[in-house]
């Protein structure tokens, strides 16, 4: 009786280990990429830059040092403000001899600059593994209280 | 004895254990499945020339270089090569009035001439009249730049596909590098058809 109890107990052990690495072997396919990044790719920290044109006076007074940015797709985490500019736009219109003339806006620019930890890969810097990042990239990211739809100007790593 | 015959029962119990190695091993092979089946439903790929115009400052006119790879929007995958670039002024179109104004003097001068004019004179005139009117100006300080790359892109009914996006002439594609992205306008595609392969 003890020997059928003690074959039992071991043949559970052995079920549990194949039943793991099943798991394991599954989630591994699923996620080998990830993993792949994980393992290849070390995080290191990075400063971009980026514009926003044609705000408003509100949302432009909206944004300051120390906010935290978020894409607006999927909530990830895009980095935290370190420097804001703002500016008034400056915009011309054609006048009817050709000639052009330039006048204060009502709308501004913003010019920031934006902490954020990353991954540099064989092509560039991607921020959380999805969103690669180069100047002229246009990502629309929000603070807690602004949305904008920002390109972006430079990023050093 | 009749401990043997219960051993010999334990071992051949299909446990809850054994159903779910089952079921795990199952999904597995379903999933591997799915995606050789999706892979074989990717569209077929197809070498192509295509160009691209951008409208950029001047300071940024080399954003993008001969020789540049260019990259899928998300920077992992190649689709081609930048083989050529070129620039040209961006102009648009004014109204010159100041022309207006010396052909309403001369058609008074003419009036006071008393010249009579024919129908087909008249419309000849206005045609010339609206040519003059319409001059097309330089805008400084940017540049129309066209690239044209040459790589492999998606095709599947008649559709070249880039960015997970199907696009023909007019269309505004996104054309990323290493160095740079931006939208521009597709200004042409054909098909390299003699290096045309399924995947």
């Amino acid at each position: 009786m003890g020997a059928i109890m003690s074959r039992k107990i071991k043949f559970n052990v052995l079920d549990f280990c194949i039943v793991l690495f099943a798991i394991l072997t599954i989630l591994s396919t699923f996620f080998w990429k990830d993993i792949r990044s994980k393992l290849t790719f070390d995080e290191k920290n990075a400063e971009y830059s980026f514009i926003v044109t044609g705000l408003t006076k509100e949302a432009a007074e909206g944004v300051s040092v120390g906010n935290n940015l978020y894409f607006s797709e999927d909530g990830t985490f895009a980095g935290k403000i370190e420097s804001v500019s703002t500016e008034r736009e400056i915009r011309s219109v054609s006048l009817v001899d050709g000639e052009k003339a330039e006048y204060e806006s009502d709308f501004y620019i913003l010019r920031c600059k934006v902490d954020i930890k990353g991954k540099e890969k064989e092509n560039g810097f991607y921020i959380d593994d999805r969103y690669f990042t180069v100047p002229g990239k246009k990502f629309s990211l929000e603070t807690d209280s602004v949305k904008l739809f920002v390109e972006i100007t430079s990023i050093n790593y | 004895m009749k401990n043997r015959k219960s051993v010999n029962n334990v071992n051949k119990k299909f446990t809850a254990i054994d159903l779910l190695i089952c079921l795990l091993f199952l999904s597995a092979v379903v999933y591997m499945g799915i995606r050789i089946f999706q892979n074989e439903k990717l569209k077929d790929e197809s070498n192509v020339s295509f160009d691209v115009s951008f409208v950029f400052s001047e300071d940024n006119k080399e954003a993008f270089k001969i020789g540049d790879i260019v990259l899928t929007a998300d920077g992992k995958d190649e689709v081609g090569k930048i083989t050529n670039v070129s620039y040209s002024d961006v102009t648009e179109k004014n109204f010159d009035l100041s022309v207006k104004e010396e052909i309403i003097s001369e058609d008074i001068f003419e009036d006071s001439s008393e010249i009579i004019e024919n129908d087909f004179s008249n419309e000849q005139k206005e045609t010339e009249t609206s040519k003059a009117l319409v001059t097309e100006t330089v805008i400084k300080g940017y540049v129309n730049v066209t690239l044209t790359v040459v790589g492999t892109l998606e095709y599947d009914n008649g559709k070249y596909y880039l960015n997970g996006s199907s696009f023909k002439i007019d269309d505004e594609i996104e054309i990323t590098t290493k160095n740079y992205s931006s939208f521009g306008k597709c200004i042409s595609i054909s098909s390299l058809k003699e290096n045309t392969k399924s995947e």
